[in-house]
Order: structure tokens, then C-alpha cells, then sequence
């Protein structure tokens, strides 16, 4: 029995370090597929390039059309797709990989990653590239490249645009007497027409959101209001948020404590898919959710989707949504045979086709306005006239600071504090007031240590 | 023959080397670099940006939500450690009993065990939805099982145990088979009944399978990542932030890779007290 005392203590031992290895030796276990070979061409004399993408389920298919589509329309480039997850795992496994120098030739980023990724040193703006190759920097309509703009230089191409919208149940409505064709804009008319869904029988849940930062910060574009300084971080660096001292942040959580406390809506955590099933299954009657969604909501559920305007605390001129989404990157591989090919793929996802197609597989807005155009693509909003709900939000929008959205290094960190603050908010053990002191302090820490680290005063 | 006795002093280390090559990259490079960067502020892609000394351990022990990871670390591992080991315990003497079928409730028993932590996740994300969930429609609640503080801990755990059971349940059907029977057979004409003997006899010759899972499912229960990641992503209001998620957040989300350092540098020292504490227990352990 002695020698069993040994094995296990050198188990044990082995157990433990390799508990405290996981940290420091974090950074090499990471996904490593992307561009290793400094060749850059098969034996057919294509150029292989790799593009890390966030986009899962239906809109993951249309993704994937895309790239067919581009790889048969010529024989110089082939592209290969790698799904990374989330959003958020896939900016993770982008520091990873960034760490270790084996990079994706492109990768699909979400809006709220820009700061990071113009911070990092690791990517080719895009606007580098137009002169060589003749681009046409108006195929994009100017308030999306705006948003991917860093004094003036277009860093990013937009690639995917999508805005938060209502989503109602046409059938919950008629049952409960609500008129299906004219859904709430103000949630005063949404905490109504949830009374009304719930006391009729119709549903057993009048309305509900995620608990997703992302809503936070749509509803203050709502209200024309900043969410941090120097407008948004866009003239200069953001140094502390706004939206404590602008009102707004109180506005919106007072908003959010009384829908919850009505008991005529719902809650169900932060995974967005949670919120989704719970409409698509005809349990809730009304959710927020992204435009991205919309094919697969129409796909899902039994019932007639209906859409409208993300609803607005109060009207305001100079609000609007915030023109989100994703981009694509150009990574700095240091080949620049492969930078090449990676920007024809580039150009050819802003053509009106490639966009027409994108918008009608996800429900995503067509970035190239000649989209809209397209014979296919008229007949196809005149079919499913809920997608014409994103376009028309979008371009009802004013371009400013406000509907850009904040420029910050830690917005992903700023999301994931606001995920712990509202179930408190719920829950009565913060005020209104306090979960946004809270979130204001945190998320100022937060900025405050970044700016450190990255050398910015 | 000088040569060859000098030969024969270094051979034993030679055969050390490619373990030791391996320890070496893999353990004890990221161990030190693990402490050095736990002294350190880093950028967003984890490399120094400057040494602020303790700076990192001042700012997580004054930190109530580290202090809360560490509780809530606690008592997942305690209600881990107790039902799965006591459940797998129950189900080994049960399926070791003379029974028809005994082969195929062995099978069953075990075979969580080789389903994903991530798979089985996300299957009981579908049976704890609030509202389409299966388990609220069975039991008639309407509770919140993964959003709600006071349930989503005992949810977590709910899926941990039975992904755990089969485990314990191989160790100690294994342990049981190797308890001579003489004891049962001396033990019933003592007249022992059931309960006496397995309490009297069974639970003291297998005791040293019981030391061996209990510290496993210490340590892998303090390391518990992938249901949390899955479900509650430690929420809500980190009410599920264990410590391994918390740590997993700063370094890779938040990129506070000299946080994350420190707090495993504490999770480090945490272990080290725990194990050493059960080996105190186990001079109790007859074999």
C-alpha cells in the first residue's frame, strides 16, 4: 500500500499544477488554424486564404453560400471558412491567436470589438487597399463605413448591419384583440399591450429581453444620449462613461425595473437563444431581439412574425438605432500575396449581389444601397414584408455621434458587468439609481485600467 | 572505467530528460510565468506593460466578488463532493446486488460519463427554460432555473452530479467487488443486517477508494468550467461565478491577464491547504 500513497500524491500533484499551468499557458491552446503556411498556393495555383466568422445556424449557411458563390465566380482565390462561435468567443480566440502570430487572412468582428481591433497593430486598414486596387469607397453607404472610420480612414468593411427591432406574435395579437398590424412603439404602449396579452388568455407572457448590454446601449441612442465622453470616444479617447450624469442611464433602468416588476413580462437570463425560444415557441408574446434573427424567427415558429421599431422611453429627433453589426478585417499576416486575395473577397461581399443574396438568407441590411435594386431582392421584400422593418428603422436614423455608438476598448468587459447589475435590479437588491452608479463605477475602472495598460492618458 | 562509473551516474537523469523537457515547457514554464505576470499590468494581448508589485492581490482581496467566486466555489464542490460520491456510492451497492439486468443498469449508470460537459449543457438548458422547459412543466413551478440567484447554483449542480456519478460509480463498484466475502459472510452470522453491514463492513475496506474520490472530485469540482460557461456564464449577478470562470473571464474577456494570474496564484495556494488537509485525513483511512 505504500506504493499507492506515492502514486496518488504525484496524481495530486500533477492535478494541481496543472490547475495553476491553465492560466499562464492559456494563450497556446487556442484554435491555430489559421494562415501557417507562408506559401500561399495549392497544387491547382489558387490562393488559399482563411476567414474566422461569428455567424451560426441559418445565417452560418448563408455564410457559407457566400463563399462558394465567390470561390466558383473565379479561380485565382480559395476560401475557406472557420465558424469561431459567439461574438465574444470569437474576439477571445482572436487574442489567442494574435498572441501566438497564427492569424485568420480575414476575420469577421462585431462593432463593439473596433476599438480593440484599430488598437492592436495587427491589421491592415481597409482604406489602404482601395487605391491599388480601384475601389469605389461609395459602393457602401457612408453611415456604415462611418462607423468603422478612425479619423477619417475606413479601417473595417462593414459586412453585416443589424439593428435591434420588436418582434411580435401576429396571432397573440388578434387573439387578444390588439390590432396585428400595429405593433407598440413606446413601452408604456408595450407594458399595455402585455396586460392586455396576459388578461386575455392569449399568452402567458406579454413581453421580454435578453439581459444583453447591447439593448443598454441602443436605448440610449434611443434617447439621443452618449454613452461615454469626448462623444462617444469618437473625437478622442473615451476616459469615463455618460451615462450616469446624462440621466439617461436612470431612464432606462427605471424602465426596465417597472416592466419587470409589472409581472407581465419576463425574464430569462442572458443567453439571447433563451429569449428566442420562448417567442418561437408562442409562450411570449413580444421580444427584442436583432434584425439578424429575422429569417430564422419567419423559420421557427408556426405563427405569423410580425416586426416593428425597437420602442422608444420618449421621443427624440436626434435618436435613432445604433448601426451595429460586424465587419470584416484584414489581417496584417505579413503576406502579402494572401492580403490580396483576402481583399478580392473583401470587395466581392460589398457587391449588390453578394449583399442582396446576404440580406435575403439572414435578414441582415444590404450595405451596398444597389441591393435594393435588384429585381430578386424587390419581390422578396413584397413576400416577406417584416424585412422591410430593418431598412426602414435604418434609414429613419440620423448619422451622429449618438446612433455610432460608443468607441471603447472594454465593451465587451462593460457588457459583462451590466449582465450582473440587472438581475440585481430585478431582484430589488439595487434602486435604479444604484445599478447605475454601479455600472458606472465598474465600467469606469474598467476604461481607466485600459487606457493604462495601452499607454493612452 | 572511470568513464563508465561516470556514464552510470548520469544515466538514471538521462532517462529523466524527455519527462522532464515536458514538465518543464508545459507545467513549470507557465507556472513561474503565471506568478510573473501576476505582478504585472498587462495589455490587452497579455504581454507587461509595466510591474505594479502586489498591486493585483491588494485589489482581488479587497475584492468582494473574488471573496464571493471563492464562497461560491465552496459550495458547488461541497454539494458536488457529497452527492455524487453518495449517489454513485448508493447506486454501486445497489447494482451490486444479485439482480436480473444487472449488467444493463451497470451500463446506464455509467454512462453520463462519456457524454460532453457541453452537450449535456446544453440539453438541460432546453429542460430548465422557465417557461418551455420540461422540469417547471412537470413540477408545475414557474421558477427560473437558471435565473434566479437562490436556484441557479443547485441547478448547475444538478447537471455536474449526475455528469459525475458515472465516475464514482466505476471506482466503487470496482472497490466493491474486491471486499472479500468472508467479511459479509461473518458478518451475517453475527447477525448483521443490510445497513449494519455495509456500514461496519463495506465502507471501511473500500475507504481508501473513497479518500482517492474524494479528492478527485475536490479538484474537479474546484475546476469546473464548461457547464458554467454553457449555462449561467456565472450569473446571474454572479450567483454561479465560480472561481475558474471568474479567472477565465479577466484573462480572456476582460484581458486582465495580471488578475487572472494572481487569482490563480491564490487558487494554487487553496489546493495546496486542501490536499494537505486530506492527507492529515487519511492517517484515519484503514487499509
Amino acid at each position: 500500500m505504500k506504493n499507492y500513497k506515492k502514486v496518488l500524491a504525484l496524481l495530486l500533484a500533477g492535478a494541481m499544477t496543472a490547475s495553476l499551468a491553465a492560466c499562464g499557458g492559456g494563450g497556446g491552446t487556442a484554435d491555430s488554424t489559421g494562415g501557417g503556411d507562408s506559401s500561399g498556393g495549392d497544387s491547382s495555383g489558387k490562393t488559399q486564404i482563411t476567414v474566422w466568422h461569428a455567424m451560426g445556424g441559418v445565417n452560418g449557411e448563408a455564410m457559407q453560400e457566400m463563399v462558394d458563390d465567390f470561390n466558383a465566380s473565379q479561380d485565382e482565390v480559395e476560401v475557406s471558412i472557420e465558424y469561431q462561435g459567439t461574438y465574444d468567443d470569437t474576439i477571445t480566440k482572436l487574442k489567442a491567436a494574435m498572441q501566438s502570430g497564427e492569424l485568420p487572412d480575414v476575420c469577421q468582428m462585431y462593432d463593439v470589438g473596433t476599438k480593440f481591433m484599430s488598437d492592436s497593430g495587427m491589421i491592415i486598414p481597409v482604406e489602404d487597399m482601395f487605391e491599388t486596387t480601384g475601389y469605389d469607397k461609395s459602393t457602401v453607404m457612408d453611415v456604415i463605413t462611418s462607423y468603422y472610420s478612425v479619423d477619417g480612414k475606413q479601417y473595417a468593411m462593414p459586412f453585416n448591419v443589424s439593428t435591434p427591432m420588436l418582434y411580435y406574435n401576429k396571432d397573440v395579437f388578434e387573439a387578444a384583440g390588439l390590432d396585428p398590424d400595429s405593433p407598440p412603439t413606446t413601452y408604456e404602449e408595450v407594458l399595455e399591450y402585455s396586460k392586455q396579452i396576459v388578461d386575455s388568455g392569449a399568452a402567458s407572457v406579454g413581453f421580454a429581453q435578453a439581459i444583453y448590454g447591447w439593448f443598454f446601449e441602443q436605448q440610449l441612442a434611443g434617447l439621443g444620449m452618449t454613452y461615454g465622453n469626448n462623444d462617444n470616444g469618437r473625437t478622442s479617447d473615451m476616459t469615463a462613461v455618460d451615462f450616469d450624469s446624462n440621466g439617461g442611464g436612470l431612464k432606462i433602468m427605471q424602465m426596465w425595473k417597472d416592466l419587470y416588476d409589472s409581472g407581465y413580462t419576463a425574464n430569462y437570463g442572458t443567453t439571447t437563444a433563451d429569449t428566442q425560444t420562448a417567442f418561437f415557441g408562442g409562450d411570449t408574446a413580444m421580444i427584442i431581439e436583432s434584425t439578424a434573427i429575422l429569417k430564422n424567427a419567419i423559420e421557427s415558429s408556426d405563427f405569423e412574425v410580425g416586426t416593428g421599431y425597437l420602442p422608444v422611453i420618449e421621443e427624440n429627433d436626434e435618436g435613432g438605432v445604433i448601426i451595429g453589426g460586424a465587419s470584416l478585417w484584414l489581417m496584417d499576416t505579413g503576406n502579402e500575396e494572401k492580403q490580396n486575395a483576402a481583399w478580392k473577397f473583401i470587395e466581392y461581399t460589398t457587391t449588390a449581389e453578394a449583399q442582396a443574396k446576404w440580406s435575403m438568407g439572414t435578414g441582415y441590411f444590404a450595405i451596398n444601397p444597389d441591393a435594393y435594386e435588384l429585381e430578386d431582392m424587390k419581390a422578396y421584400l413584397e413576400e416577406y414584408p417584416a424585412f422591410e422593418t430593418a431598412i426602414n428603422q435604418l434609414n429613419d436614423t440620423p448619422a451622429n455621434n449618438y446612433t455610432a455608438g460608443v468607441l471603447s476598448g472594454v465593451q465587451t468587459e462593460s457588457r459583462l458587468i451590466f449582465n450582473e447589475i440587472i438581475p440585481q435590479l430585478y431582484d430589488g437588491s439595487l434602486s435604479p439609481q444604484d445599478a447605475v452608479d454601479s455600472l458606472a463605477s465598474q465600467v469606469n475602472a474598467a476604461v481607466e485600467n485600459y487606457n493604462a495598460s495601452t499607454g493612452t492618458e | 572505467m572511470k568513464q563508465k562509473s561516470l556514464f552510470r551516474t548520469i544515466e538514471p537523469y538521462l532517462y529523466l530528460v524527455p519527462a522532464g523537457i515536458l514538465f518543464i515547457l508545459f507545467v513549470f514554464y507557465p507556472f513561474f510565468n503565471t506568478l510573473n505576470l501576476s505582478l504585472a499590468r498587462t495589455t490587452p494581448l497579455g504581454s507587461v506593460s509595466e510591474y505594479i508589485g502586489f498591486t493585483n492581490y491588494i485589489n482581488i482581496f479587497t475584492d468582494e466578488s473574488f471573496w464571493q467566486s471563492i464562497l461560491v466555489s465552496f459550495e458547488f464542490s461541497i454539494l458536488m463532493v457529497i452527492f455524487s460520491i453518495g449517489i454513485g456510492f448508493i447506486l454501486a451497492i445497489v447494482s451490486n446486488e444479485r439482480i436480473r439486468g444487472r449488467g444493463i443498469f451497470r451500463t446506464i449508470f455509467s454512462l453520463p460519463m462519456a457524454i460532453s460537459a457541453a452537450a449535456a449543457s446544453v440539453v438541460f438548458m432546453f429542460i430548465f427554460h422557465s417557461s418551455m422547459g420540461i422540469l417547471n412543466k412537470v413540477l408545475g413551478t414557474n421558477i427560473g432555473w437558471l435565473t434566479d440567484k437562490k436556484w441557479a447554483l443547485i441547478a448547475v449542480t444538478i447537471v455536474s452530479v449526475w455528469m459525475n456519478i458515472g465516475m464514482n460509480f466505476i471506482y466503487l463498484t470496482a472497490a466493491l467487488q474486491s471486499v472479500p466475502q468472508e467479511l459479509y459472510e461473518s458478518a451475517s452470522i453475527e447477525g448483521a443486517g443490510f445497513f449494519q453491514k455495509h456500514w461496519n463492513v463495506t465502507i471501511p475496506s473500500i475507504s481508501p477508494i473513497l479518500f482517492f474520490l474524494l479528492i478527485i472530485n475536490v479538484i474537479n469540482s474546484l475546476q469546473a468550467y464548461a457547464q458554467f460557461k454553457m449555462m449561467t456564464q456565472g450569473g446571474p449577478a454572479g450567483a454561479t461565478n465560480v472561481i475558474v470562470y471568474e479567472i477565465y473571464q479577466e484573462a480572456f474577456i476582460n484581458s486582465r491577464f495580471g488578475v487572472a494570474c494572481a487569482e490563480s496564484t491564490v487558487l494554487f495556494v487553496i489546493l495546496i491547504i486542501l490536499t494537505a488537509l486530506q492527507f492529515k485525513l487519511e492517517k484515519k483511512v484503514t487499509y
